[in-house]
């Protein structure tokens, strides 16, 4: 197992080498570059060549690219051309409000997905089943901004339009209005924040949480509830599952106790392939909800043509995807004694 | 309000828990200075770059700037920029208008207590003139001697010596647009990596507000500055001003519409209207014509070198028509006019009003099409000359639904005149990269407006490529060079005006671009702000006057 997770990792790093060179030459291909920023009609051509040399951009690519190299080499990113900030002070800025959210989206879309698939296979061909086959498939095809979009109309706006009128007829109570209102952009309260006491802060952000959270996490719950539910209705069919009920166990105890184990097998798969996406965000639900995480950075970044910052988010991202796969690999294993590695 | 808002972009291109430190807020007034109230939070589409003025870039960065600073220089918008005083309460041109003497106040202190003085004047200058900066103001000092700064007299009198005189308002404008820097403080900061030096986050303000906080891409906190020791009468009258990053237009809105936020910039013709019905506390402020579009001939093209072809189109394009599908309210208000160049109308001393844009007059055109020689010989409904068709390419950038519509509509209506036009919409950065290079037929762009006149970048004959390389379609009129080098080394702006109108009259005769229209930004902010000041100058006048009637108040701290 040591020597197989030894291979992987070596084998990881011709592969961020391949996937940094072609992300490196993808933006230099690119029309522009990051200096364009300082450039208006009346910026004179001897400031365009001060500024351009200041970045280096004199130089050809082949040598930045080199130097990009051995700078990585040491796992230094270096700074930001267009933030003028070191990268890595960027990517923490980021990164806790990514891995938040991604947090809450994971908290819906596995004990979502899971107890959905459960019931699904529980009721197999029930009204209920039906139901939430056709409620799954509607959230499973429906792109994720549109789903963003479609949540901050009808719930923060709609909904919560409708909450505050009911206040302002004295139907509700403040308190009452505060709680079921629910926020359509930012990470909390921007003017609150300033009276609220720590408690309500806390209550404030979780409630900022909601909306994209379901944005992120409605979809992928879907699709992990069609998993679940064809996966425990193959197990529910072998041998040891008519045993346990032979031995006149309770339905509940066979479902939740013998056929739940084997069922959730590819579920630990699906898991581990959804590392990788715990932080690098979303990019579209981020910049609907106007949430500062590493999705926007990733946006912003590749717009400004910010190498050092496209680079070293690449980079951390190839990473991720080599790790998430490799946990799963070796959840695997470890969940079904059949899998060795050697 | 400075003049630096206008400078700093003149032309444009295209193209946890705890919420930061509480605020201390100035609950009583002080020195007889009206007690603060209210909060105004603004949807705002992009974050600050860089606070340390001599390295900032964005408009973004220059509406924060502005309110930590106190201007050299105040300045007011009516025709042209009106000059006030600031931190120069007088000031005096020498006869050859090559000497510019100020007097300044001795009261003014950074937010840590040491005063401002003429040194940190100099010692901004100092940041600009340094090669190792690399600060894209360079201009600004181009022609100040000695060596790009100025002469401290004595503390309180400074002189700014010129190589020679030009356009006035530009000339005040070098001296006075830049927010100064603390000596004390960046002294002995190094250079090379100025961009990078905390002060560029955590700014020094000798203006009315001060920075309270800042989440990148999250939200911006102006708070009263407890420290500023201006003019009473020029302190915050709100408690705080909130500038949240929404990057999505759609968020924006829904903000503004649900009264999350107060305040919203750049709200289209079509919302407006949506807004006038849902929405009657919130004012819509017109900012005036900031910005064009236009279409814009590739003069290197073939098709497009007779001056003929090029009216003959400007006659075939029903603009007045478009204003009206595309900028017109339901009410009837039109958020366009037509243009005829690209000096802004709001500059209206000097935009030429004589000239009068060509009607729509599809049978004119064909007439000037055919004396070209361009006539349908082979009767397939495309004019030809020579055996080639007359057809292009219209191209535009992704991401602007309105030019989209200008592409479709000019399609259509070319194609009822016998030209074949064929779309294309490339990505922002490659569309002008293309246009730079010269690598279109025709293309739908705009340029936002200077407040500066010079419009030598966008229309001299020099085949200094990098110079010019805003000059996309590659006009060249010795006559109109000869005349905007005449304008701009005329320091007395009337003076000069003739000459701009002149050049103006001149480039439309030419018709390098199909000048479409000016159009008109659109501004919602809340009833409840008063002494708001919203213009062409800024959306963002004079912050520290703006109020809440006592009686109005949303946010209580």
């Amino acid at each position: 197992m040591t020597k197989y997770i030894f291979r992987k990792l070596l084998l990881a790093v011709p592969l961020l080498w391949g996937v940094i060179t072609l992300i490196f030459f993808l933006v230099e291909l690119t029309p522009g570059s990051v200096a364009d920023k300082f450039f208006t009609p009346e910026t004179p051509p001897e400031v365009r060549q001060m500024i351009v040399a200041k970045y280096g951009l004199d130089r050809p690519a082949i040598v930045r690219y080199a130097l990009m190299l051995k700078n990585l080499a040491f796992f230094d990113f270096g700074v930001s051309m267009a933030q003028e900030r070191p990268v890595f002070e960027i990517i923490r800025d980021a990164l806790p409000n990514t891995l938040v959210l991604s947090a809450v989206t994971m908290m819906i879309i596995f004990p979502t997905g899971i107890a959905v698939g459960t019931l699904q296979a529980v009721r197999h061909n029930k009204l209920s089943d039906t139901g939430a086959s056709i409620a799954s498939l509607f959230f499973y095809s429906m792109p994720s901004f549109w789903l963003a979009l479609m949540l901050q109309l009808f719930i923060a706006f709609g909904w919560s339009g409708f909450i505050e009128g009911l206040g302002a007829r004295g139907v509700l109570s403040d308190d009452t209005v505060g709680l079921l209102v629910l926020p359509s952009s930012g990470m909390f309260d921007a003017v609150g924040q300033f009276t609220m006491t720590t408690g309500e802060q806390i209550v404030d952000r979780l409630k900022h949480l909601i909306l994209p959270g379901f944005a992120m996490g409605l979809a992928s719950a879907a699709g992990t509830a069609r998993y679940m539910r064809s996966s425990l209705l193959e197990v529910v069919r072998q041998d040891y599952i008519r045993t346990a009920r032979a031995k006149g166990l309770l339905e509940r105890v066979v479902i939740l106790k013998h056929a739940m184990r084997n069922a959730l097998l590819p579920i630990i798969t699906l898991f581990g392939l959804q590392i990788p996406y715990l932080f690098s965000g979303a990019v579209l639900v981020e910049t609907i909800f106007a949430w500062p995480g590493m999705g926007r950075l990733i946006v912003n970044a590749i717009y400004t043509q910010d190498t050092p910052l496209i680079i070293a988010l690449f980079f951390v991202s190839t990473l991720l995807v080599v790790l998430g796969n490799l946990i799963a690999d070796v959840t695997y294993a470890i969940v079904d004694p059949r899998i060795k590695y050697d | 309000m400075s003049m630096r808002r206008f400078f700093v972009l003149p032309l444009l291109a295209m193209l946890g828990c705890g919420g930061g430190e509480r605020a201390t807020l100035v609950e009583q007034g002080v020195d007889g200075a009206p007690q603060t109230r209210d909060t105004l939070v603004i949807a705002y589409q992009s974050d600050i770059g860089n606070l340390i003025s001599v390295v900032s870039e964005t408009a973004a960065d220059s509406d924060i700037l502005t309110n930590l600073s106190y201007p050299l220089v105040d300045s007011a918008f009516d025709c042209s920029l009106q000059k006030l005083p600031g931190m120069a309460t007088e000031w005096a041109w020498s006869d050859d208008g090559k000497v510019l003497s100020m007097t300044l106040r001795d009261d003014l202190t950074w937010e840590d207590g040491s005063k401002v003085t003429a040194e940190d004047i100099a010692f901004t200058y100092d940041l600009v003139a340094d090669p190792s900066v690399a600060s894209a103001r360079v201009s600004y000092i181009e022609r100040l001697v000695p060596e790009g700064r100025p002469k401290i007299v004595d503390p309180t009198h400074i002189e700014w010596h010129f190589t020679e005189a030009y356009d006035r308002d530009t000339q005040m404008a070098h001296t006075s647009a830049l927010s100064l820097v603390p000596k004390h403080v960046l002294a002995a900061a190094d250079r090379a990596t100025l961009r990078g030096h905390e002060m560029g986050k955590k700014p020094l303000s000798y203006g009315p507000w001060r920075l309270a906080d800042w989440k990148p891409n999250s939200l911006i906190v102006l708070e009263p500055n407890p420290n500023f020791t201006g003019p009473a009468s020029e302190r915050p009258k709100l408690n705080r001003v909130i500038f949240r990053i929404l990057p999505e237009y759609s968020t924006r809105l829904i903000e503004l519409e649900s009264g999350k936020v107060d305040m919203m910039q750049g709200i289209t013709v079509s919302d407006a209207d949506k807004l006038r019905e849902t929405n009657p506390e919130i004012r819509l402020v017109r900012r005036g014509w900031r910005s064009n579009d236009y279409i814009a001939w590739n003069l290197q093209n073939d098709i497009f070198k007779d001056v003929r072809v090029r009216r003959a189109l400007a006659h075939a394009v029903d603009i007045d028509g478009m204003i009206g599908k595309l900028l017109t309210s339901r009410t009837g208000e039109a958020y366009a006019r037509r243009s005829i160049g690209t000096i802004t109308p709001e500059l209206c001393g000097v935009h030429n009003d004589d000239v009068k844009p060509y009607p729509y007059d599809p049978e004119k055109a064909k007439q000037l099409l055919a004396e070209a020689g361009w006539k349908d010989t082979n009767a397939d409904g495309i004019l030809d000359k020579d055996g080639k068709p007359f057809e292009f390419t219209l191209s535009t950038n992704t991401g602007n639904k309105r030019r989209a519509d200008i592409q479709v509509l000019v399609q259509a209506q070319l194609e009822r005149i016998g030209v074949k036009v064929h779309l294309e919409k490339q990505e922002s950065n490659a569309f002008f990269e293309n246009m730079r290079k010269k690598r279109f037929d025709a293309a739908v762009a705009g340029w936002s407006a200077g407040l500066f006149i010079d419009p030598t970048p966008l229309w001299h004959c020099d085949t200094d490529e990098r110079k010019y390389e805003f000059n996309f379609v590659s006009y060249c009129n010795p006559e109109v060079d000869a005349l905007m080098e005449q304008g701009l080394r005329t320091p007395d702006p009337a003076e000069a005006a003739p000459i701009w109108k002149d050049v103006q009259a001149r480039i439309y005769e030419d018709q390098p671009y199909l000048f479409l229209w000016w159009q008109d930004e659109i501004v919602g902010i809340h009833e409840r702000f008063e002494n708001t000041k919203i213009d062409v100058l800024s959306a963002l006048n004079d912050l520290h006057e703006w109020e809440v009637p006592a009686d109005k108040v949303k946010y209580k701290r």
